[in-house]
């Protein structure tokens, strides 16, 4: 069928729209645009994620990339050193780099840019660099520059920084112990002696690059350690191809070690089936037609007149489940709970057609209002006569928006349909947990099966539950004792694997209202979290089409037995945060949130989000608060990397399920927030804010 | 062993994602069977009744079907696949297509179809409206030179061999460029067979009218 052969072809077709771009890129060992161990003045396109494995000696190194910014990327990176520490132990790191791109290839000038290297990790890799990098003849990139730190271990000359001995002159390589990990080491960047690198990469072909480049890292910790034999500082490498996404790339570095390295790209902002491959909904048919069509048919339930049986069962075929009908004046209101779409527009879209297709020739407005398990999130009024003018407009999506009126649906609350309440959702399936980063064994997963159930007595009044039960995995055979200095709120996690088997990971009364216009409020009780049970209570201010929100929490918590199932520990404690959460345009979105942690420790939380309009999601985030970094241990504060990809990016087909992966180096209790559900700000955003808008081109698919 | 069957029962259960809610099951069948052909009721009671069919082919996928007209309105007909996809003409003329990726959401022919239909030659401004996999819409602009091309054109429509005129629209942006091909007959200027540009990701659809 069509759209099926589309959809296996979708991956190829998508990729090759961005062929052009990508086949300018090479990743190095480092896992960003470079030559093979250097740098260069590349990188990436605006948004793109790259993954890479490169191996070589007794190096592992495992890079995820984003390019945050047209001109700056970050990296986070997990690597192996076989042997690093002392007793032959392998030394497990976990590093973040920074590379600005100051500026652009163009005319006669080279590329130029400025990269730091593992800032904020154990400096076992820490280096800056000021690097050029220039394209002649389309084929071929030559890359100059100096460095610093590690990238100044082979030839090394003084720094034209450095005179009179000042700071620039000198520099601590040492590293800097596990207990300082995670600081920003400001006072050694740039610093110390400088040398030159350089290189060259020959685009072959399409699918074939030559890479050769000049080391100016003499891997001087790896060759005292007798980890590496470095002959000579010259690499020589080629990369190739598999597909416009794919590449391997072999190399022989220094002389005596063979590598190989696996980069994967993608392009967030083109899913793998594009714009998707929905069925499509039922077309406006003139409105003379109406009755005809659908509702003037004989009453099969007597209770329920004949337009609201058809409304609906339409709305159930577009997924849309139908909670609420009333007719004021000319204008008829319908409550809908969307379960299909991610984009709200598209769901006011269809559901408009559904109501252009059944109500009467006398309703000349259409009003939807969005429900959020039974609460109104958002009115969206139009008229029916832009529905039909626009529908085949060539700027249909644009105009309708612009003429539909977005409201606080605030006192549109009404009697919800016979039958809608007490309403329950339940489902049974199959799920993945996983723990990083455990030097024991860096990557621990669990499968299992679970259970989860939602009993909605009325509209914003939910009791919900999940229980899991892990049938295979090895989370539970982690070894590593908590050495907090701090309350255990957190770190021990691998407690609560071991010593739980059929766990309740939460088990909730939820009450959520709307209490006044543009505030919504939410109470919460009972265990909240796999680790904590107490009360939680939320209030938001969140204006429709704002980009601002302001909210704030309490929690009144107690911790949870490790073994998951209804008993507490002695452990209580009262959190509490206001937040900011602030739109901030061009796909990004800042929150902060200062208040009180589980540990008891004061602070705040800064994130900052990068949501592509289809919701592919990518963010990191960081917590200082008034516990100190020595007092914290490893990582000295908390951070961590937001991963968010919606179902539909990898189908095409519509679905509100996202799959998602918080990753932070390490687990500890400074800094660690109650993860109760449903915040009020998560949950109304997406039908509530910018977001709402800047799907719209959605309305007509 | 006993661990096993238990994991190997719950697992195939929560595979079929055992769920009272129809959205979940959706979900579960597009993850587990994303190639389950089906076809869907809209497209079986369109051609239960009747309805007129047309010849569509997606060149580049090499993939073909037979889709009905499910509805009309103010000249634009709108014809279902079977697996619910939809693609609007006017005149045969594509102005419109969901459920194929990127697709067209939207288009402007009315040059193009007033030239066709009047044997004129000359420019005429086309307009797309594209839906992009970030959720925007984005209008590209074209202008094309018509013109036909000498000689009478045998196609075979049905079972009969016809005569036909075969015109061509030659179009460009800045950026783009691609060519539509339209055979009329010369009698009431009807197009009968087409193969049209839709934009970069589905990219060359033909159609053929079924007499």
């Amino acid at each position: 069928m069509l759209n099926r052969a589309i959809a296996r072809l979708g991956a190829v077709a998508a990729i090759v729209l961005t062929c052009d771009v990508l086949s300018a890129q090479n990743l190095g060992t480092y896992g960003t645009p470079g030559l093979i161990d250097m740098p260069t003045a590349e990188v990436l396109p605006d948004g793109h994620l790259g993954f890479t494995a490169s191996g070589f000696g007794p190096n592992l190194r495992n890079t995820m990339v984003f390019q945050m910014l047209p001109n700056v990327y970050g990296t986070f990176r997990y690597s192996l050193i076989d042997g690093f520490l002392g007793g032959g132990n392998t030394l497990y790191d976990r590093s973040f780099d920074v590379h600005f791109q100051l500026r652009r290839e163009l005319g006669n000038w080279p590329a130029i840019a400025l990269g730091l290297r593992d800032v904020g990790g154990t400096g076992v890799y820490a280096g800056e660099y000021l690097v050029a990098t220039k394209t002649f003849a389309n084929r071929f990139k030559v890359t100059g520059g100096i460095g610093w730190g590690r990238l100044a271990t082979n030839g090394g000359i003084q720094s034209p920084l450095c005179f009179n001995q000042n700071r620039f002159c000198t520099r601590d390589l040492k590293n800097e112990g596990i207990e300082d990990t995670g600081q920003l080491d400001f006072g050694n960047w740039f610093r110390g002696d400088i040398a030159p690198f350089g290189g060259v990469e020959w685009q072959v072909n399409e699918k074939l690059s030559l890479l050769a480049e000049y080391s100016s890292d003499a891997y001087t910790q790896e060759s005292q350690k007798k980890l590496i034999d470095i002959n000579i500082p010259l690499n020589f490498g080629a990369t190739y191809k598999i597909s416009d996404a794919t590449s391997i790339s072999g190399y022989f570095a220094y002389g005596t070690e063979v590598g190989l390295q696996i980069s994967y790209v993608i392009d967030p902002a083109n899913p793998v089936n594009n714009a998707g491959l929905e069925k499509a909904p039922p077309n406006l048919i003139p409105v003379d037609q109406v009755a005809l069509a659908s509702w003037n048919l004989p009453d099969q339930n007597q209770d329920q007149p004949a337009v609201q049986q058809v409304l609906k069962q339409k709305m159930k075929d577009a997924g849309l489940i139908l909670e609420g009908l009333e007719v004021d004046g000319s204008t008829a209101i319908v409550r809908l709970e969307n379960f299909r779409y991610g984009a709200s527009a598209q769901a006011i879209g269809r559901a408009n057609r559904a109501l252009a297709n059944t109500m009467p020739k006398s309703i000349d407005t259409f009003a939807v209002v969005l429900l959020r398990q039974g609460l109104p999130v958002i009115r969206v009024d139009t008229k029916r006569s832009d529905l039909s003018e626009l529908e085949d407009d060539i700027d249909g999506s644009w105009r309708s928006l612009a003429r539909a009126d977005l409201s606080d649906p605030y006192q549109n609350a009404s009697q919800p349909l016979d039958g809608i309440y007490p309403r329950i959702d339940y489902r049974l399936s199959p799920y993945t947990a996983f723990a990083f980063f455990d030097p024991d064994n860096p990557l621990r997963g669990d499968v299992g099966i679970q259970f989860k159930a939602d009993l909605m007595l009325r509209p914003g009044l939910t009791f919900s539950g999940r229980l899991r039960q892990p049938l295979a995995g090895n989370i539970d055979q982690a070894t590593r004792q908590s050495n907090s200095k701090l309350p255990h709120v957190r770190s021990d996690w691998v407690l609560y694997a071991q010593q739980s088997d059929l766990e309740l990971n939460h088990l909730t009364a939820e009450y959520i209202w709307q209490p006044r216009k543009d505030v919504f409020a939410r109470v919460t009780g009972g265990y909240l979290e796999p680790m904590y049970g107490g009360i939680s209570g939320e209030i938001l201010w969140y204006p429709v089409g704002s980009r601002l929100a302001l909210g704030g929490e309490m929690n009144w918590t107690r911790q949870r037995d490790f073994d998951m199932l209804l008993d507490f520990r002695d452990y209580n404690v009262t959190t509490g945060h206001a937040s900011i959460y602030y739109d901030v345009g061009s796909e990004y979105r800042a929150q902060v949130d200062v208040g009180r942690y589980l540990a008891g420790d004061w602070g705040a939380t800064f994130t900052l989000d990068r949501e592509f309009n289809n919701g592919f999601k990518v963010g990191g985030f960081f917590t200082l608060t008034d516990v100190p970094f020595e007092e914290f241990g490893e990582g000295s504060f908390d951070k961590g990397i937001t991963l968010e990809i919606p179902l539909t990016w990898f189908t095409g087909k519509p679905s509100k399920q996202v799959v998602g992966q918080v990753i932070r180096p390490v687990y500890r209790d400074g800094g660690a927030r109650l993860n109760v559900r449903n915040r009020l700000y998560q949950h109304t955003r997406k039908q509530r804010g910018t977001r709402l808008a800047s799907q719209w081109g959605r309305y007509y698919k | 062993m006993i661990r096993f069957i238990v994991f190997s029962a719950l697992l195939l259960l929560g595979l079929a994602a055992c769920s009272n809610t129809d959205y979940n099951i959706d979900t579960a069948r597009e993850l587990f069977f994303p190639n389950k052909q089906e076809f869907v009721e809209r497209y079986k009671r369109a051609a239960q009744r009747g309805a007129p069919q047309l010849k569509l082919a997606l060149l580049e996928f090499e993939e073909g079907s037979l889709v009905v007209q499910d509805s009309t309105r103010d000249g634009v007909i709108t014809w279902i696949t079977p697996d619910g996809g939809t693609i609007k003409t006017r005149e045969q003329i594509i102005v419109g297509m969901i459920g194929f990726g990127a697709g067209l959401l939207a288009a402007d022919v009315d040059d193009t179809l007033a030239m066709i239909q009047t044997g004129n030659q000359g420019v005429a401004d086309r307009f797309h409206t594209y839906l992009t996999g970030e959720n925007k819409t984005v209008t590209r602009t074209y202008r094309c030179v018509i013109a036909p091309i000498p000689g009478a054109q045998q196609i075979v429509l049905g079972t009969s061999a016809v005569e036909t005129q075969l015109i061509s629209e030659d179009c460009r942006s800045l950026d783009q460029h691609f060519q539509n091909f339209y055979w009329v007959m010369p009698g009431n200027r009807r197009i009968v067979q087409t193969s049209q540009w839709t934009g970069e990701f589905v990219g060359v659809v033909g159609t053929q009218v079924i007499p």
